[in-house]
């Protein structure tokens, strides 16, 4: 799909500058996924100092790939090919695709310095844990795909969005060389300028480069946690670590296991040993489905897709099986009730009037021949969480009035949880807790796209107020990276923005919510017009546009979304400005 | 030429020379199948201290057809109310089918217990549902039947998008409910509504676990005797109350589980050698009634599944050391939402009754034995005390699980409360026990307050006014429901022997008929808690159903044994989240006009009744109310609705898939096994 008439790279693009004792937060407008560029003023007035967190969109989003080189060489020329500090918060590929579908453009542009998540530094035996066994989980959860790719359709496309061509990568695990960040790092010269952010550090000052400096603004690391129980913790109403796969002993075992994982070629002893002893009974004892359809009770009480015998089977090799067996349990059982008079007919005869199964027998909708399927879902949605958790979360704090910028990336519930308790020292003596940095937000980076469990408002306990319950700042502004209509496109049918996380921020800014598939708000209804106005003083839209999207499909289900406008062109990006 | 003595025949003809005919005795049918199973799960026989308790012997009723004759029980085994089918689809195969009829198995009480035989398996899984299914026959005085098969699910994305064409009658009866003893590859076991059919999982044991489970050994759900009666009772109670899978309030969903709970724990009571061996090993704690708390929770802790009813009963005070039971805390239920911990009060306040009931029955036995002192002697218990003790915690655990059982007949046909349960207990034992002098009714009454349980629609929580009442006085003596005298034809011969699928045939004909006799007649149906305006949608929808028509026996006053017809009517409005929509709806409700700028509803909103019926009179009982037009209990659904759909990150990536294609229950039970390794 062409993404339409930008002319990046070329001097119509002007630079990116920051405004005076202040800050520019550009939101690009790519798509279901983040790219920001932050624009601080130097001591230079000429030269802003640039701070890019971010930049993919979804996998499946057409046009998505040409959409991102378009971002990119506009961030090229607007940041005249030099970025101060690229952040990237975590390995998603909403979050990262750019490096790889336009990574020749951002191969092209200085970056100076570059921030990841300490689990990133896969030194760190606590990371290597981590992305170990989310590895084995990816492997098998991917086998399990293919024994049932229909059933677990939208499972792949989770994979797919998430991971897009880094899964092979994040299904490895080990050697820094198949990170799915390996394209990221490259992009730093000086391996000593990556910077693996932990919680609990700062402030930090923005990494000068050549004598340039932000002395306006300091930053607070907050996520992800350094406890692994935390950053398993998806559900709201459970403990930390309660539910999860990831963090069970045995794991390995566990999962080679629950998902049946296939034999492979390159398997070791040990991992065969385990998918040996992962069945139940002893190898005497299995029927294979081949042998099975011709076993008269199972024709009767179970049922076969197209009830014809093996041969007929669309593998092939089923039948195949079965006269390979020949001797093996089923026609051991010669002429027992169970097989049938004569025993099991051979594969390619025919099946006689009287073993025809009635339908009453073996309706398929009795059959559970996928519903082992399920726990692979499960599996997907936590291994989505952890990755999520693995966030890096940001609070850029202005030195003097101490109006802060909130990155929260994809933190859910438990990376949120994690930062209670958390203080730091400033420079000038005093103590600023994460409450406090949390209280004194101004613009707040909407966690996970505006998913349910991504926006804490109170701690476990169900009452103190926590996370977004505490951005109490009258001119809190919220940026929002959903793409409703394409998150409605993936075949599972994602909700994001969620409803009531999106009412609720819609109340406590007051209407201030600056969506990448919206543009430009709309003032509320009963709003007090001169806050507005205020508002609408600090963003800038894109005056140049690009053509949209296509339009989605519309769902009566959620018609208070509305769906893309499908004619008029859109600015490729939003400027906000936040004045210190 | 002599002539030898003609050779007397054995098993042949009759010799000729004496010309007599030798009869063979008809040999009578055996009442019973005897089948080895786990009393609670493999884990056990590899402890010294209760292998020789974790086998037992059930006894399963000799299956065969009333009309012919014949034994029905075939391979599988597949029966009259079960077939079990081993298809392993995760591991991508089958096993083979156990043949109970085998003479070496008949003379064997079959299989012995073993973890490696699959045909074990199947025997096990088999013996245990049965053994479930008996125990509500028992109870209920009638045959069991599982929930019919809907063809299609309703419309997806519109709730109350109308289900031409899916007329009641046409529900497909479903003679067996299936089981898979190694339907799945996880920590789970499940039923599944839609597919009437129980899987159990298997999975590796934690490593952590070592004490009770080989590392990396495999734990077989299906060879757990409480999860099988679980599950089972599950289906059951899904065969009799097809809207309790319905979440739409905190407590449905916490009472079929607490419900599946109540069974298994009970059954584990019934079995007396196993508890005597109990009683007799802890030397005299059934004294204080912590034993069978104790006890309690030892079987919970061997099915590895259900930590939150452990907790609730009780625990070891680390000061003491000794195990204590827990004390009530009446304000858990305010607080606990999640149905497995929100269920184990309502376990732990029936338990409770029982431990009180117990205590009374035993009452006189201590006083004998101590010679009223209340002291036991040191040193072991007397054998026949042991026995007199577990006799009568049997006979109380089979009480308490009867009355458990008949108050399903007396509950709301939809949303049902934990107030709205213990009215119907209460209601049905007044029914079938009209003097309580054992003071059971009360000691459930005093358990659940405990618990903080209570409706909260009656004035007090005397027995008296828990009883349900007929919503309208006035219409006690009019036959109110119209062609009674052919509905107690068409019902009044159904009982314990009776053909099931007829029973069914004739329970959908009945509900048929009735349904299509209100159609008629709606007006009849004021004074039974009934919407009369709202049976018949403007647009012509039914918004009705008569859900089901069955009996249920009861003692009269004077001992004589009395049917009533158990009727459930539900009927449904459209339900919104957004109130304003509501409004709107409602208002084309009330006008009787169609508004087509409505969209579609966001849930079918349900309300309906249960009538008890007195068969031969057409004397309305009771009628047990959920007013459809309630503005407070669809404020109270619209609440928890939203609260559920709206917590995890599977409804921001899965929020398009299928309703109908989910397991209520799968999602439940899955990975609660991780609590046990913690």
């Amino acid at each position: 799909m062409s993404a339409g008439p930008v002319s990046t790279g070329s001097p119509a693009v002007p630079i990116l500058q920051a405004p005076a004792g202040g800050v520019t937060v550009r939101m690009y407008r790519q798509g279901l996924g983040d790219c920001f560029l932050l624009a601080f003023p130097t001591a230079d007035p000429a030269q802003s100092y640039y701070v890019m967190i971010d930049c993919g969109v979804v996998q499946n989003t057409p046009g998505g790939s040409d959409r991102l080189n378009d971002v990119a060489k506009h961030i090229k020329a607007a940041t005249g090919n030099h970025i101060h500090l690229l952040v990237v918060t975590h390995r998603h590929w909403d979050h990262m695709a750019g490096f790889n579908r336009a990574g020749d453009v951002f191969g092209s542009i200085q970056i100076d310095n570059l921030w990841l998540p300490w689990l990133e530094n896969l030194a760190d035996p606590a990371a290597q844990q981590v992305w170990g066994k989310t590895g084995q989980a990816l492997a098998a959860l991917t086998a399990a795909i293919a024994r049932a790719p229909t059933a677990l359709s939208h499972v792949q496309d989770l994979l797919d969005n998430f991971f897009g061509e880094t899964l092979g990568a994040a299904a490895a695990t080990g050697a820094a060389a198949s990170s799915p960040m390996a394209n990221v790092i490259q992009l730093v010269k000086d391996p000593g300028k990556v910077g693996y952010r932990k919680p609990g550090e700062g402030p930090l000052a923005l990494p000068a480069t050549g004598g340039t400096g932000v002395p306006s603004v300091q930053v607070f690391v907050l996520g992800p946690p350094s406890d692994p129980k935390q950053l398993a913790q998806m559900d709201p109403s459970s403990g930390a670590g309660r539910e999860t796969y990831l963090l069970q002993q045995g794991l390995e075992a566990q999962l080679a296991f629950s998902l049946g994982r296939l034999p492979m070629d390159n398997m070791s002893e040990e991992e065969g040993r385990l998918v040996d002893f992962s069945f139940p009974f002893d190898p005497h004892l299995q029927i294979t489905r081949g042998e099975a359809e011709n076993i008269k009770f199972f024709r009767q009480h179970y049922g076969f897709d197209d009830g014809a015998p093996a041969s007929a089977s669309p593998a092939g090799e089923s039948a195949a099986t079965t006269t390979a067996a020949g001797g093996a349990p089923a026609s051991d059982a010669g002429s027992s009730p169970i097989t049938g008079a004569s025993g099991a007919p051979g594969p390619g005869k025919a099946v006689t009037e009287t073993d025809v199964p009635t339908v009453a027998d073996a309706p398929d909708w009795r059959r559970i021949d996928t519903d082992w399927t399920a726990g692979a879902e499960e599996l997907a949605l936590q291994i989505d969480n952890v990755i999520n958790n693995t966030s890096l979360v940001l609070a850029f704090e202005f030195v003097k009035s101490h109006k802060v910028l909130f990155f929260a990336a994809d933190a859910q519930v438990g990376n949120w949880l994690s930062w209670n308790g958390l203080t730091w020292k400033r420079p000038d003596g005093t103590t600023v807790s994460s409450a406090d940095l949390l209280t004194a937000t101004v613009l707040y980076k909407v966690g996970h796209h505006g998913s349910v469990n991504a926006t804490v408002i109170k701690l476990a306990d169900g009452t103190t107020p926590w996370g977004v319950g505490l951005m109490s700042s009258p001119d809190l502004v919220a940026l929002l990276s959903a793409d409703h209509v394409i998150g409605l496109e993936q075949s599972g049918v994602w909700h994001m923005p969620d409803d009531q996380v999106r009412d609720g921020l819609l109340k406590q800014t007051k209407g201030r919510v600056i969506r990448i598939d919206k543009g430009v708000p709309q003032p509320p209804a009963g709003g007090d017009p001169e806050v507005w106005q205020e508002f609408l003083r600090h963003i800038q839209p894109d005056p140049a546009t690009i053509q949209p999207y296509p339009p989605g499909t519309p769902d009566p289900k959620y018609p208070q979304e509305g769906r893309r406008d499908a004619v008029t062109p859109q600015p490729l990006y939003i400027d906000f400005n936040v004045i210190e | 030429m002599s002539t030898s003595p003609p050779t007397p025949a054995i098993g042949g003809a009759p010799s000729a020379a004496h010309n007599k005919v030798v009869h063979e005795l008809p040999l009578e049918r055996p009442a019973f199948r005897r089948l080895k199973a786990y009393a609670f799960d493999p884990s056990l026989s590899q402890q010294l201290a209760h292998a020789a308790i974790n086998e037992v012997t059930l006894k399963v009723p000799w299956e065969y057809d009333p009309k012919t004759g014949k034994d029905i029980l075939t391979v599988g085994p597949v029966g009259e109310y079960l077939e079990v089918v081993d298809c392993d689809p995760a591991s991508g195969c089958f096993y083979l089918p156990v043949d109970l009829n085998k003479p070496y198995l008949l003379a064997n009480n079959g299989l012995s217990p073993a973890e490696g035989n699959p045909q074990f398996h199947q025997q096990m899984a088999y013996a245990v549902a049965m053994t479930t299914i008996m125990h509500f026959e028992h109870a209920l005085g009638r045959r069991a039947l599982w929930s019919p098969h809907r063809p299609e699910p309703a419309a997806p994305g519109d709730p109350c998008a109308s289900q031409a064409g899916v007329a009641h009658q046409e529900w497909a009866y479903v003679p067996r409910l299936r089981i898979y003893p190694h339907g799945l590859r996880e920590a789970n076991a499940y039923y599944s509504p839609e597919k009437k059919a129980l899987l159990f999982g298997y999975f590796p044991a934690y490593v952590g676990d070592v004490r009770s489970h080989l590392p990396s050994g495999m734990v077989f759900t299906c060879l757990s005797h409480d999860v099988v009666a679980h599950e089972t009772t599950h289906a059951l109670l899904d065969g009799m109350h097809r809207r309790f899978i319905e979440p739409t309030n905190p407590d449905v969903l916490a009472f079929h589980e607490a419900f599946a709970d109540i069974v298994a724990l009970f059954q584990h009571f019934s079995y007396t050698e196993v508890l005597c061996s109990q009683v007799a090993q802890t030397r005299g704690d059934l004294a204080t009634e912590n034993l069978l708390g104790q006890l309690a929770q030892e079987f919970g802790q061997a099915t590895g599944l259900r930590g939150a009813l452990r907790d609730a009963l009780g625990g070891v005070n680390p000061q003491t050391n000794r195990w204590e039971p827990a004390v009530p805390d009446p304000t858990l239920i305010q607080t606990v939402i999640e149905p497995h911990a929100r269920g184990s009060l309502l376990v732990a306040a029936i338990f409770r009754a029982f431990v009180a009931i117990y205590r009374m029955r035993s009452a006189d036995l201590l006083r004998i034995a101590t010679a009223g002192t209340g002291v036991l002697p040191a040193g072991e218990l007397h054998p026949d005390l042991v026995n007199r003790l577990a006799a009568e915690a049997a006979k109380a655990a089979k009480h308490i699980l009867n009355m458990c059982i008949r108050a399903l007949d007396y509950c709301p046909p939809v949303d049902l409360t934990f107030g709205d349960y213990l009215r119907a207990l209460i209601t049905a034992d007044y029914d079938l026990v009209r003097d309580d002098d054992l003071g059971y009714r009360l000691a459930v009454v005093e358990a659940f307050r405990e618990y903080g349980i209570y409706p909260h629609d009656v004035r007090s929580l005397s027995v008296d006014s828990l009883l349900w009442q007929p919503s309208d006085p006035l219409s006690r003596h009019e036959p109110v429901l119209p062609g009674i005298a052919k509905m107690r034809q068409l019902i009044e011969p159904l009982a314990l022997g009776a053909d099931r699928a007829a029973l069914h045939a004739q329970q959908e004909a009945a509900c048929a008929m009735l349904h299509e006799r209100l159609r008629q007649r709606v007006a009849e149906l004021s004074g039974l808690g009934l919407n009369v305006d709202r049976l018949l949608r403007p647009d012509g929808q039914v918004s009705f159903e008569v859900h089901s028509v069955r009996p249920a026996r009861r003692v009269g006053p004077d001992g004589q044994t009395l049917t009533d017809l158990v009727i459930e009517i539900t009927q449904w409005r459209r339900g919104y989240f957004d109130p304003a929509i509501q409004d709107r709806a409602d208002k084309a409700d009330r006008e009787k006009v169609v508004d087509p700028s409505l969209p579609p509803c966001d849930f079918r909103f349900r309300g309906g009744t249960t009538l008890l019926v007195e068969m031969h009179t057409g004397e309305v009982r009771y009628a047990v109310v959920k007013n459809v037009m309630s503005a407070t209990r669809l404020a109270q659904q619209r609440a928890f609705r939203s609260g559920q759909a709206a917590t995890s990150l599977r409804a921001t990536y899965f929020s398009g898939l299928q309703e109908g294609k989910k397991e209520p229950f799968a999602f439940l039970h899955r990975f609660a096994a991780g609590e046990v390794s913690a």
